[in-house]
């Protein structure tokens, strides 16, 4: 295997390739590229005024106010630290953490298994284009969707146990048992979510060209071999982007748990199925509280907080196994 | 891309966020409120008023109520604008009291409604809506001095925020065709309560069915119990203590045996603690368990699907000890903001619903039970009515207890351990003594 | 950095040899391991179009018969469920907003977007990259954290509880992704057209809208079409900003529909009309342009 690694191999070429052109462009008339620059207002600012407004500043505030006690209406009592404290004392934001990280890392780790094992599968199966597509469709659907099917499926008289009746189970599981709940959120979203992830990394696959795995196999490299030789180390920045994805899209995980398996009386999904997204929103706007907008903002704050590293940690750890080829 | 309906408002957004630090900072900034007690009954005529109800489009309150509403629009020359927005109402109402779109008139149960605006003062004093008539009486003479002397739904300024036009009960309910001994000769105490579920037991039959998933239901048990031992007002008084130890006091412990003799007794239908509502109910009303604890709107809920020549009867929560035992009631009814813009014509539509005619509707349609003592009811309440009216005192649901986040967060995900039975009866009395003094010392 | 050079390839994909078969080298290396993972896989693919057209089924029968029988096959197409979901369950303004919402949100965002992401992408300086690095970090936000600020300051200009307000939000938190997506797409244009253009004397905004947009047209659609994806899902930010009935969007609809159920009695009939009425337009717009978004969805998310 000749594979010498580098440290950004894609890039080497397509930038050096646009440089070129940059300078070839300057060196004939950088006109249009001074005329472009006057362009900066027009053309960014009212991107830039957006996003400024509707995203940093909120962002900004939420600092602010998680810094404070405060019912949203009424005076603002500034109350430093307390409420991170008083949020890491809370039992059930303890519990909904420990829901997101189980997300983030059990369900991540069980999504990236299976949809690797899937590529391997898809690449070159016949079909492949069909089986594609439909495992990536579900990740156009409002999660809201699979929570309240999920009832229906998983209900005491529901799709699973009248399949399960003619196996003579008879006594099936209690799926929708509170403390069931939540393992059948993260199967539900292994499902739903895999899929997309296969789609990602089968780009990665893709891209590798055939012909390596027909010298390895020449060379009587055994499947695993070429998978621990080839595949990993050419997808390795693919996965990187997919474990950056999921770390942020796993903390947002809010509409399949506040629906999960229809209604509950409460208006509010059992506490032991709360993520971090969804005890910030009943925090902050539950009736049965007065709303404690601090400490809801001291909780999404602790979740970017968390993302944030993550996301330091991983691109650090995925950075430097890029490959050439 | 020069879209002047985008930026106008984005500009208005700069000054706001500027400003958000400063109002935030600069304290409250709401119109007095005190002004606005009004002349309830002066013209109305052209104003537009906004009801945000607890109903949904085709309930059957829903229906009465918006034919009262075309009635009240034709007299009072007002127009209502009507938003059915269902149980959530509240949840929606938190949030908007908060902002400049506050509905004139909200309705909701008492226990929904408290936390929301009762508690936190933002619903407007009553009293002149107390005094107007209906029907030529007085609204107070309306509703019975019982079901007010326990209600909690006075403010800080000493008047009601709250009218009741309607109140739920609950009961021990079920099906009188097929179990009249238990219509006849209905279990009185505890003790009695459970050789009755023995019996029932021994006949083949499932005594009790639940919809172990909501919390509200399970707590029903533990707090009733309570009840039975220190009396209305006695959760209400253990949930208070700010130091816990109020659990320690051996008729707590007594409570929360008896619910956990309910789960090692294994009379409760298979499932329950696995399920998702209505499916026990389900169960239940087709004859797959003989007794359910629960609510006055049973009998409208199930009505689709009960076996057919359901006849909904219920006997009421057995006391303890000899002690008199008091009867749930609820009030439902409306409140209005003291933002609301329309608060004059808000009372009128109150007072308005008042009216016999949609009482009667309520009782005899809708299968609710109606505020006013003279209005009619239906067979199916005939059971919770006899109780209420022959009960000495009347207790509410949760006890009244609307301390913010104690239900939801601190008691009802405990209570549900112990209702499911996965702790001890004395793990949870344990666990609450702790959970709550904590509960007080970040809330206190 | 090498994410962001991958989308180019995404967007405008090389057309390479796909479903070439295997060399024969490799055919050998069928095991069995790989036909039972092809198995499994064919029965997910199965299962997955089974049950969605099991939900579409379930839509046309009433509740009583859907809980006497989940396995069920409607024996009328009876729409009655539907009307009930259309008119009782508000869903009929519910989607009326959610499609305004969603295409307006959706045009302006890539409208307000593309100009920035063309400058960033065509003008490269230390400036426009710190620029670009601002918008990468929103990516990493999640919409929680800006909620409650969010709602007081629309609150403190009245648009709490409206969709226009509902609007500006969408389009503020979709800059980061549409802005980030666009500039590589920019980027991966070749720059001789408009070298020529500007030879010929075209100014530079000219030289945008005439020859670079209509060139951009592909990358720009996709871009569109998956912020109308992620608009008419959105349910966080418009579950908390909408409190009016009349201005839910379709998914707070549903949730309102899925928690009266407590109260009025359970209309699965209704709800499954409900769940068809949010994933069709979606079926619809993955089997019309659905090669394009697997691309620009599945490369395009970086960071």
């Amino acid at each position: 295997m000749t594979l010498t690694p580098t440290k950004d191999q894609t890039g080497v070429s397509a930038r050096s390739s646009r440089s070129t052109s940059r300078k070839l462009n300057r060196a004939e008339g950088s006109s249009i590229e001074r005329q472009r620059r006057k362009l900066l207002i027009p053309f960014v600012g009212p991107a830039f005024l957006f996003y400024t407004l509707l995203f940093v500043l909120p962002a900004a505030g939420a600092m602010w106010i998680s810094l404070h006690r405060w019912s949203g209406a009424g005076p603002m009592k500034f109350v430093g630290l307390d409420n991170y404290f008083l949020v890491f004392r809370d039992e059930l934001f303890l519990k909904a953490f420990g829901n997101t990280l189980l997300l983030l890392f059990v369900v991540g780790i069980a999504i990236f298994v299976i949809a690797f094992g899937l590529c391997l599968i898809l690449r070159d199966m016949v079909g492949k284009k069909i089986a594609r597509s439909v495992i990536f469709f579900p990740h156009l659907i409002n999660a809201l969707v699979f929570g309240v099917l999920a009832g229906f499926i998983f209900n005491p008289g529901g799709l699973v146990n009248t399949l399960l009746k003619p196996f003579g189970v008879t006594d099936p599981p209690k799926w929708l048992a509170q403390d069931n709940l939540f393992p059948l959120i993260m199967v539900t979203l292994i499902c739903t979510t895999t899929g997309y992830f296969t789609t990602i990394l089968m780009a990665g696959v893709d891209r590798i060209p055939p012909y390596y795995y027909e010298d390895c196999a020449l060379a009587g490299a055994t499947p695993f071999q070429r998978l621990r030789y080839v595949v990993l180390p050419l997808t390795w920045d693919v996965f990187g982007t997919c474990a950056v994805l999921w770390t942020i899209s796993s903390i947002k995980i809010f509409e399949v748990v506040w629906v999960f398996g229809g209604s509950s009386g409460a208006g509010i999904p059992p506490t032991q199925s709360w993520t971090t997204a969804v005890y910030t929103y009943v925090t902050a706007f539950s009736a049965q509280s007065t709303p404690a907008y601090g400490a809801a903002t001291a909780s999404a704050i602790i979740s970017l907080a968390l993302i944030s590293v993550l996301v330091v940690i991983l691109r650090r750890a995925m950075r430097r196994d890029a490959v050439e080829f | 891309m020069g879209n002047a309906r985008i930026f106008r408002p984005l500009a208005l957004l700069l000054g706001s966020a500027l400003a958000l630090s400063a109002t935030a900072c600069g304290g409250p900034s709401e119109s007095s409120a005190e002004a606005k007690a009004t002349d309830i009954t002066s013209s109305i005529d052209g104003q537009n008023l906004t009801y945000w109800s607890m109903w949904k489009e085709g309930e059957p309150q829903q229906k009465i109520l918006a034919a009262a509403i075309a009635d009240f629009e034709k007299e009072s020359g007002a127009s209502v604008k009507v938003q059915w927005q269902g149980r959530s109402s509240t949840e929606k109402l938190v949030p908007a009291l908060n902002t400049n779109n506050v509905p004139d008139i909200v309705d909701g149960a008492f226990a929904k409604l408290a936390p929301v605006i009762g508690d936190t003062e933002q619903g407007l004093g009553l009293a002149a809506t107390y005094d107007a008539t209906v029907d030529g009486k007085k609204v107070s003479d309306l509703i019975p001095e019982k079901y007010l002397a326990n209600a909690a739904i006075d403010g800080k300024d000493g008047q009601p925020w709250m009218l009741p036009y309607s109140f739920s009960s609950d009961g021990l309910w079920f099906n009188q065709a097929s179990h009249p001994d238990l219509a006849s000769a209905p279990p009185k105490t505890w003790d009695e309560f459970l050789a009755t579920l023995d019996a029932l037991k021994k006949a083949g039959e499932v005594p009790l069915a639940a919809d172990g998933d909501i919390a509200g239901y399970n707590s029903t048990w533990f707090i009733t119990l309570m009840q039975r031992y220190g009396g209305p007002g006695a959760f209400k008084e253990l949930a208070a203590d700010k130091s816990g130890n109020a659990w320690d006091n051996p008729q707590v412990l007594e409570a929360a045996k008896k619910v956990e003799s309910l789960i090692k007794g294994g009379y409760i239908i298979n499932g329950y603690d696995s399920s998702k509502w209505p499916a026990q109910q389900q169960l239940w009303a087709t004859g797959k368990a003989a007794l359910l604890l629960n609510g006055s709107w049973l009998p409208t809920e199930t009505a689709p699907y009960a076996t057919p020549g359901f006849k909904y009867s219920s006997f009421q929560f057995p006391a303890v000890d000899d002690k008199p035992a008091s009867v749930r009631a609820d009030f439902v009814g409306f409140a209005i903001p003291k933002k609301a813009k329309n608060a004059a014509a808000a009372q009128q539509l109150a007072v308005f619903m008042l009216k016999k005619k949609y009482q009667d509707a309520y009782g005899t349609e809708a299968k609710v039970l109606p505020i006013r003592a003279d209005a009619a009811t239906s067979p199916e309440m005939a059971s919770i009515k006899a109780a209420l009216d022959a009960a000495p005192q009347i207790h509410q649901a949760f006890d009244g207890v609307v301390f913010p986040g104690y239900l939801d967060k601190v008691f009802n995900p405990k209570n549900d351990q112990l209702f499911l039975g996965k702790i001890s009866a004395e793990t949870f009395v344990k666990e609450m003594k702790q959970a709550q003094s904590q509960y007080w010392k970040d809330n206190g | 950095m090498s994410e962001d050079l991958d989308i180019p390839v995404a967007i405008a994909p090389k057309r390479r040899p796909r479903n070439r078969p295997a060399s024969p080298a490799m055919r050998g290396e069928r095991s069995f391991l790989r036909s039972t993972g092809v198995g499994l896989l064919w029965i997910i693919v199965a299962v997955s179009i089974i049950m969605l057209g099991w939900m579409v089924m379930q839509a046309f029968r009433d509740t009583r018969s859907i809980l006497g029988d989940p396995w069920g096959l409607p024996e009328t197409i009876d729409f009655g469920n539907f009307v009930r979901a259309w008119t009782v369950g508000d869903f009929a303004q519910a989607t009326w907003n959610s499609a305004v919402t969603t295409i307006v949100s959706s045009v302006l965002t890539v409208a307000i977007a593309a100009p920035c992401a063309y400058y960033l992408g065509r003008v490269e300086n230390r400036f426009t990259r710190s620029i670009s690095l601002y918008f990468i970090l929103g990516l990493g936000i999640p919409a929680q954290v800006i909620l409650i600020p969010l709602f007081v300051m629309l609150n403190q200009v009245y648009l709490t509880d409206s969709l226009l307000g509902l609007n500006l939000v969408y389009i503020g938190v979709s800059m980061p992704f549409t802005v980030f997506l666009l500039t590589a797409f920019f980027r991966s244009l070749p720059l001789e057209m408009e070298e020529a253009a500007a030879l010929d004397g075209t100014t530079a905004v000219g030289t945008f809208f005439r020859i670079t947009l209509p060139l951009a047209k592909g990358g720009i659609l996709t871009a569109f079409v998956l912020q109308v994806i992620s608009h008419w899902n959105e349910t966080l930010l418009s579950l908390t900003l909408m409190q009016s009935t009349e201005k839910y969007t379709l998914p707070v609809a549903l949730i309102s529909f899925v928690q009266q159920q407590t109260y009025s009695g359970a209309d699965w009939g209704g709800l499954f009309a409900g769940l068809v009425i949010v994933v069709m337009p979606m079926l619809v717009i993955y089997i019309w342009l659905g090669r394009r978004l697997t691309e620009g969805l599945t490369l395009g998310m970086g960071k």
